[in-house]
């Protein structure tokens, strides 16, 4: 129905998205999710502290064990080490283990209160947000940020603090135990940063180059296989294999220049975590020779150097999935901060129930400033009328339909039902009392009575049913495998287009609305189907006004006046008789119909 | 145990060298990393306890080389790592895209495409990880574990009962850990997918939703999945959570234990220090493969489902198979008279069974250059008998002969040439206006070209265009509407100059005006082709020369407009919906 909308370039009254925010505030920002609950965290990093000294003590008290052992080796004295370790170990699990439940609530609290945050956003948002782009583009941002940012809470986090964390009491416990073993372990740590660095450096220009190939390669893949139809109709299949081949062959090329350099990090990295191990072997052993060191201070060292490697590779490895996850949570919370554009005045009062008298005053709108789509539209609907409106295609038919229901304000000019300004009453109010029926009849996956109902919640079963007869949708509905409680699949695709429709106009009825406007669907259906989706149409319209955007000239035949509009202006009024007589643009319209066989006078 | 997994390594025939070549070097490096403690043991007996600074330098140097050597040849291991699985990606690619190329429609209606990007694209992926993961890891598992029994057994015996009691403790860890968490995990992305779909739904249907003012309805409903979704998630999460800190608990407490009776044998001599602390290295080290075992468990769930989706693709039979004794026909001969003969017709089910019958008792026939029409609604079956022509769908009783030649009976490529279609998605390939309508003759000429577009009423919008024909078609043609899409496909038909055009409801998007227009050109220039319009819009087919009318399957009228509206109930009732009746 409003699909000319999505294809109009950047509207003005589309608004603008909020600009992007430094990532440190964008980091600040994510974090506050997390640090909303201060006595679980803290609780989570007492824990942390903890589990993590006694982590560290194990090795102590295994090199001053092993000390005993060379020196004088006495069981007694060894037993209280051996306890002590015993007893750290447990201290350690629990410590980790509780710490890690703890976090995990958090953050799971934290994914749940984002998630809900975004979507009653999008609820308040007006028309224009959605109108903005394709459906499909906002779900997959919505869905790929959101995972992005659970990834990162859900390992990212935990890697920053718990790592860090850990990186800091091993150097210190390194440096309070022996300095000169200290400097030994840690000289490697430089060399292995730039390492990192420079792995890192020369990995993103690469991995950019595979996702391009990569999003090439899915780019043909779905292309020529969407069009696979074209390709067997004109025996394209050799022409097909062969660009795709090449292709292929591209991706594979990337994408072992970029796996293997990604690869490469960690074997270079256990490397340098050796050579860190066989320095500190070294000093060690020398300094043991010289009797500046034992042997126990060595082991300990050894083990030290290496629960050392661990989060500095970690850190390293995960810094890019920091990174992208500031990025997405920046878009996520662009969503946050957008607002609606059509607002309700201060205090404004609910629209009381109307009799359906419409009056449309100088209208002027344009969705892009310059680019105007109605221009001057002026006309009155008397309660009960019928209102046809035609005119070729991006005439503005669809767009009045935005207008009388307020999903975009004017530019100029007013409209009024039963004499109030639409712009000065609630927004819900108004919208409540319109019928809307559109080209494309959606429906929920939900059962056929809730689809009914979705149009007033407190509508009764028996309101429903009264509906539904009256829209010749009963009938089906019957049929259906459990009839008013047979669950509908995706998008109502178990029923055909027809029966849909005839739904949709049953959900009108329940809501009972004294103004319609119907966007009439192209005619997808068969013939029996259209007889009854006329019949209910007609019934629906009874007694109240209607807009009919009609793309079919013989549905506005019997209207009480047409409005035809061409390049936004309304150009003619009357009724189809007038119009004729008039021998105008309509009369023209109406005739290209019958292609000159014009039938002799029945 | 998976036997598609299995089915597919057969793959591989030919091509086992570089395999073992791969594992040989992963062994190798895996020995030198295990001979890294042994350095440590010497240098803890020999250099400290000893007094000796040589021996003590030299075991430093060589752990040194060790590290160095074990680098070089796991580098080398995942080079042949990342070949074999991106060759591997490649080839899987080449053998599905291959296979599609021989599917007819009826094919494609059982795989359509979100299903074969699907397997195209993440199935492939996923086994493209699971070989990469394998080949960098499979040979480590068994050469560690043992490379290190045989090291502690020479070394430490006395020890070694502690070995064979924590070995199992953590397999048993790691084996609970993966047959919990794969439930899990599933459970956590089904509740993910029923996320995404209230938010689907929600976003799609926005306008509903604001028509009924159903936002608070819409947050509930949203508020509900998401509960679901965060305690299905958090499962997983807590498992993982109490997983390795038990690992580490059970390598610390044998840690403890080492350390005692280490101490005990020491006193009985049976055993040095040095040996007490390579034992305790040794244990970490075992403990990392096994963790990449119970990685790659799951992963291998997951490649299994892959390989049995990609399977079922490549097992497909295509749905129109060429004919066994072709008749040569030459396309310039031909006339383009059709004759249906008591054709049937029923789409295949899924599972291969015939399904309902969709078209019945099918007889007409079309002489050379007539421009003929098919009116029905949704369903009526004239899309599904136009693509029974060009072997688009096999009839399934009858024939359909053109010039007296059962279809079956002329090659497919002959017959693609003789019959041209311009079906009812008019979908464009990206790249330049001429090579979309010149797609099916590439050979075309200049001329040729434009004449056809200019047929097609195409002409006009596309020389007004800056680039003209060599203007940019973007991915499906959006950047152009779709009244000049249809125009471009019918173009495309026209240029290869069939004896029979098809036209699908091809005109749906044009006006009256232009139809008129592409008809009245289509007449003049294709005067001597057997033009068919299929069209739900009487005024599409108000001019044929004769105008076949379909409902459920069935010719129920045949003839001109006039014949027809005097005739035909069905036609007058179409006529007075559509047109509303007679204009005074």
């Amino acid at each position: 129905m409003i699909k000319p909308l999505l294809r109009r370039p950047v509207k003005s009254k589309a608004g603008e998205p909020p600009s992007p925010q430094p990532p440190l505030a964008v980091l600040r920002r994510l974090l506050r999710y997390v640090t909303q609950y201060p006595w679980p965290l803290m609780g989570a990093i007492a824990l942390l502290l903890v589990g993590t000294v006694l982590g560290l003590v194990i090795p102590y008290w295994l090199g001053a064990g092993l000390n005993i052992l060379t020196t004088t080796p006495d069981l007694t004295l060894l037993t209280p080490l051996v306890i002590g370790i015993g007893v750290a170990a447990l201290g350690n699990w629990l410590a980790t283990l509780l710490q890690n439940l703890i976090l995990n609530r958090i953050v799971q609290q934290a994914l749940y209160q984002i998630r809900r945050e975004v979507f009653e956003r999008m609820q308040t948002l007006s028309l224009n947000f959605f109108d903005r782009q394709p459906i499909g583009e906002l779900m997959s941002r919505i869905t790929n940020d959101t995972d992005v940012v659970a990834q990162f809470f859900r390992n990212g986090l935990n890697l920053l603090v718990s790592e860090s964390l850990k990186l800091v009491l091993i150097v210190l416990a390194m440096v309070l135990l022996n300095w000169r073993l200290a400097i030994a372990a840690l000289a490697i740590t430089p060399l292995m940063l730039a390492f990192l660095g420079l792995i890192g450096r020369l990995t993103s220009p690469v991995f950019t180059q595979l996702q391009e190939q990569v999003g090439e390669l899915n780019g043909l893949l779905e292309e020529t296989v969407s069009g696979q139809k074209v390709i067997i109709a004109y025996g394209q299949q050799q022409e097909a294999i062969a660009t795709f081949e090449a292709v292929s062959i591209e991706a594979r090329t990337a994408g072992i220049k970029a796996r293997l350099l990604a690869l490469l990090s960690r074997p270079v990295t256990l490397v340098l975590t050796n050579l860190a191990v066989a320095l500190v072997a070294l000093v060690g052993g020398l300094l043991t020779l010289r009797g500046q060191a034992d042997v126990g201070v060595v082991a300990t060292f050894l083990q030290y150097t290496r629960q050392f490697a661990i989060p500095i590779t970690n850190i390293a490895n995960n810094l890019d999935t920091l990174l992208g996850a500031i990025a997405a949570a920046d878009r996520i919370f662009g969503i946050l901060d957008e607002r609606p554009t059509v607002l309700d005045v201060p205090q404004a009062p609910p629209l009381p129930p109307i009799q359906g008298h419409v009056q449309v005053r100088d209208v002027d709108f344009s969705y892009v400033q310059g680019r105007p789509i109605l221009k001057h539209n002026t006309f009155t609907a008397q309660p009960g009328e019928k209102i046809g409106l035609c005119g070729p295609t991006g005439a503005g038919k669809s767009t009045i339909i935005n207008l009388i229901t307020r999903y975009y304000d004017l530019d100029r000019g007013e409209i009024l039902i039963d004499g109030h300004n639409i712009a000065t009453v609630r927004q819900d109010s108004l919208r409540q009392q319109i019928g809307i029926v559109l080209q494309e009849a959606f429906l929920f996956s939900d059962t056929v009575m809730n689809n009914l109902r979705y149009a007033r919640l407190d509508a009764t079963d028996d309101d429903c049913i009264a509906a539904a007869q009256q829209a010749n949708a009963h009938d089906f509905i019957l049929r259906l495998p459990q009839g008013y409680d047979t669950l509908l699949s995706d998008r109502g695709s178990n029923l055909s287009q027809g029966q849909r429709q005839l739904l949709t106009i049953a959900r009108m009825m329940v809501q009972n609305p004294r103004l319609v406007i119907l966007d009439e669907a192209t005619s997808n259906v068969d013939t029996r189907t259209e007889q009854k989706i006329q019949e209910a149409l007609d019934r629906l319209m009874q007694g109240r006004t209607s807009f009919v955007i009609a793309h079919r000239l013989s549905t506005i035949r019997n209207a009480d006046r047409i409005l035809v509009l061409k390049a936004g202006e309304i150009i003619e009024i009357g009724s189809h008789d007038e119009l004729m007589q008039r021998q105008g643009f309509y009369y023209d319209l109406f005739l290209s119909q019958f292609k000159g066989k014009v039938p002799s006078a029945a | 145990m998976l036997p598609n997994v299995r089915r597919f390594i057969t793959i591989y025939k030919g091509y086992e060298r570089p395999f073992w070549v791969s594992q040989g070097l992963l062994a190798i490096a895996t020995l030198f990393t295990l001979l890294i403690p042994l350095m440590v043991q010497t240098l803890i007996d020999q250099g400290l306890m000893q007094g000796d600074r040589d021996a003590t330098v030299q075991s430093v140097l060589w752990m040194v080389l060790f590290a160095v050597l074990a680098a070089v040849f796991t580098i080398a291991n995942a080079v042949y790592a990342v070949n074999f699985a991106e060759y591997t990606a490649h080839a899987v690619r080449m053998f599905l895209y291959r296979k599609i190329q021989t599917f007819a429609f009826g094919n494609l209606d059982q795989f359509p495409t979100s299903v074969l990007m699907v397997r195209m694209t993440s199935d492939v992926n996923a086994i493209k990880a699971v070989i990469q993961l394998v080949i960098l890891s499979l040979a480590q598992a068994p050469v560690m574990f043992v490379g290190a029994l045989v090291l502690i057994y020479l070394n430490s015996p006395s020890l070694m009962w502690i070995l064979v009691v924590v070995m199992p403790l953590v397999v048993a860890l790691l084996g609970v850990f993966v047959l919990k968490l794969g439930p899990l995990f599933e459970l956590q992305q089904q509740k993910l997918d029923q996320l995404n779909q209230v938010l689907q739904e929600s976003l799609a249907g926005v306008r509903v939703v604001k028509a009924f003012v159903q936002g608070e309805y819409e947050n509930r409903r949203y508020d509900r999945a998401n509960r679901q979704l965060r305690s299905a998630e958090l499962r997983p999460m807590q498992y993982s959570a109490v997983l390795a800190p038990s690992l580490y608990l059970v390598i610390n407490l044998a840690i403890a234990a080492i350390l005692w009776f280490g101490g005990k044998s020491l006193l009985a001599d049976n055993i040095t220090v040095g040996e007490i602390l390579a034992f305790t290295q040794y244990l970490s080290t075992i403990l990392v493969p096994l963790v990449v075992l119970a990685v790659i468990a799951p992963q291998l769930t997951a490649a299994e489902a892959s390989a049995q989706r990609m399977f079922e693709v490549l097992d497909a039979i295509p749905a129109v198979p060429p004919p066994a004794t072709p008749t040569a026909l030459h396309p310039d001969a031909v006339q383009g008279r059709i004759v249906f003969e008591q054709v049937n017709f029923a789409y295949p089910n899924r599972d291969g069974s015939t399904g309902a019958t969709v078209l019945r008792n099918i007889n007409l026939a079309i002489a050379p250059g007539q421009t003929v029409a098919f009116l029905g609604a949704t369903g009526s079956g004239k899309s599904t008998l136009v693509n029974l022509i060009p072997r688009f769908y096999d009839v399934t009783a009858g024939r359909i002969t053109i010039d007296g030649v059962d279809v079956r009976e002329i090659p497919l490529t002959t017959l693609h040439q003789l019959v041209g279609v311009a079906l009812q998605e008019s979908v464009l390939f990206s790249g330049k206006v001429r090579d979309n309508v010149c797609y099916g003759k590439p050979a075309a000429t200049e001329a040729e070209m434009v004449e056809a577009a200019q047929a097609a009423d195409a002409h006009g919008f596309v020389a007004a265009m800056p680039e003209g024909y060599d203007a940019a078609v973007a991915r499906r043609g959006t950047n152009f509407s779709g009244g000049q899409r249809q125009r471009l496909a019918i173009a495309r038909a026209i240029t290869v100059k069939p004896k029979i055009l098809i036209l699908d409801d091809s005109t749906s998007a044009l006006d009256m005006a232009t139809e008129a227009r592409v008809q009245a050109a289509l007449k003049q220039l294709m005067a001597t082709t057997t033009t068919l319009f299929v069209a739900q819009r009487i005024s599409t087919v108000i001019t044929a020369d004769q105008i076949f009318l379909l409902d459920a399957g069935e010719i129920v009228a045949q003839g001109t407009h006039e014949t027809l509206l005097q005739s035909s109930p069905l036609y007058q009732d179409i006529y007075q919906s559509q047109l509303g009746g007679v204009p005074t």
